[in-house]
């Protein structure tokens, strides 16, 4: 049986982490609320420029843009995987990464970009090369990682060196649901964003300036720095709502935890307490035996 | 007075402007670009600029990045990289972005990569204009 000490002490040890789990419980539900807001704000921007492609897209008719084009098959393959920068977050890197597993295996795969630390180390462990790593901007982030990520990817495309570019994210469907997602970002396919829109803009018949080619050449940069940005905030509100419930979990152990050993410390005090009394009960009666000590 | 009309300023980070306007000027890729009430639909390109509102008799002014621009009968909604007002600006920053960019050009031969450092250094020095020229 533990003595005392033992048990207060562990119950003092479980009793800190307990405030360092409920803290990051409320942190990541902070975090979490800031990125949910961020997703709104750039759904806005991103339908919009999605919008206007496909109206030019649609009046124009079939252009052979470089960035609409599907190129051979069997083609240069690269992946953008985005992950959390640190761990902690329940099985959220886990799950991501299986699925970057998977979805690499059987490709020709030329370029890995990654974002966060998790993901960088996951693919340099597998003795993967990782062309780019960009890491510890989540918290933080500016459209100018979307920017950078952006022109890296598009100066790549420009020069042949890759045909194929997928992003692998955690989609933020609601805070109960985060789905992990291979997604086809190059070759643009027009067809392919939007699914989960409920309301379609109608655009009635608009002029172009200064060409109809020329807008939509300007668009499609933002529309990919959109939809990255889209991607690393979908990620951060994932990962961190990920983090929140396991921190609450946890939490929630180490409360059921600390019961069980407030109750122990308190069956071994009162042990010891009738230990105690039966040895000062017993001594006593020993003496009253005698006769000589007047209890 | 002129007319005025609803006006959405959007960045991917957030809502910059949403009230009336009488006039609205920005940078399009091909050069300045005003739009006032009854503008006939219209979408186009936007380069790195300066933003101009005109709102109650007062001009509001701010840095722009590019995006795009649509004019609808209703509405006009402008959508941008990154807008911010005068006040918003960094100086220094700008400053050391702008220094970054020329160094970079110097060095690069690369037709793309001096484009993007071209457009870098047109971000600095808008930036730089807009903060030294405002005066609300």
């Amino acid at each position: 049986m533990s003595t005392i000490s033992d048990i207060r002490y562990h119950i003092k040890s479980i009793h800190q982490t307990r405030q360092i789990t409920s803290a990051m419980h409320l942190i990541s539900a902070a975090r979490m609320q800031k990125a949910i807001r961020r997703i709104e704000q750039n759904r806005a921007y991103f339908y919009r420029a999605l919008d206007t492609m496909k109206y030019i897209r649609g009046h124009t008719g079939p252009t052979n843009h470089p960035y609409l084009t599907r190129r051979e098959p069997g083609n240069k393959m690269a992946y953008i995987v985005i992950a959390g920068d640190r761990g902690l977050a329940g099985s959220y890197n886990h799950d991501l990464l299986a699925l970057a597993q998977q979805a690499m295996q059987d490709q020709n795969v030329t370029h890995i970009f990654t974002v966060g630390d998790i993901a960088t180390a996951h693919f340099e462990r597998a003795g993967q090369t990782v062309n780019a790593r960009f890491e510890n901007m989540l918290a933080d982030l500016s459209i100018n990682t979307a920017r950078a990520i952006v022109a890296l990817i598009m100066q790549l495309y420009d020069a042949q060196e890759i045909d194929e570019l997928h992003v692998i994210y955690m989609k933020f469907v609601n805070a109960a649901l985060q789905k992990p997602k291979d997604f086809k970002l190059l070759p643009i396919e027009l067809a392919d964003f939007g699914e989960e829109r409920t309301e379609v803009q109608e655009l009635g018949e608009m002029l172009c300036d200064p060409s109809p080619e020329r807008v939509f050449d300007a668009l499609v940069p933002q529309f990919m720095i959109g939809f990255i940005y889209g991607a690393l905030v979908h990620a951060y509100a994932s990962e961190n709502c990920a983090r929140m419930n396991a921190m609450d979990s946890a939490t929630r152990s180490a409360d059921k935890l600390l019961k069980k050993l407030t109750f122990q410390y308190h069956s071994v005090r009162q042990l010891n307490i009738t230990n105690e009394l039966s040895e000062i009960t017993g001594a006593a009666n020993l003496f009253g035996e005698k006769g000589d000590f007047d209890a | 007075m002129e007319k005025p009309f609803a006006l959405t300023v959007l960045t991917p980070e957030r809502e910059f402007y949403s009230g009336t306007a009488e006039s609205l000027t920005v940078e399009s890729i091909d050069g300045e670009l005003c739009i006032l009430a009854g503008h006939i639909p219209m979408v186009a390109a936007l380069a790195v600029g300066e933003l101009k509102i005109k709102q109650g008799g007062k001009l509001l002014r701010a840095f722009h990045s590019e995006g795009f621009l649509e004019v609808h009968a209703d509405a006009t909604t402008v959508l941008l990289q990154a807008c911010e007002w005068p006040e918003e600006i960094d100086l220094n920053r700008a400053k050391e972005a702008m220094e970054r960019a020329e160094h970079r050009l110097e060095q690069q031969r690369n037709t793309q990569a001096v484009t993007r450092s071209k457009i870098a250094l047109s971000r600095a020095l808008m930036r730089i204009k807009v903060k030294t020229t405002s005066v609300n």
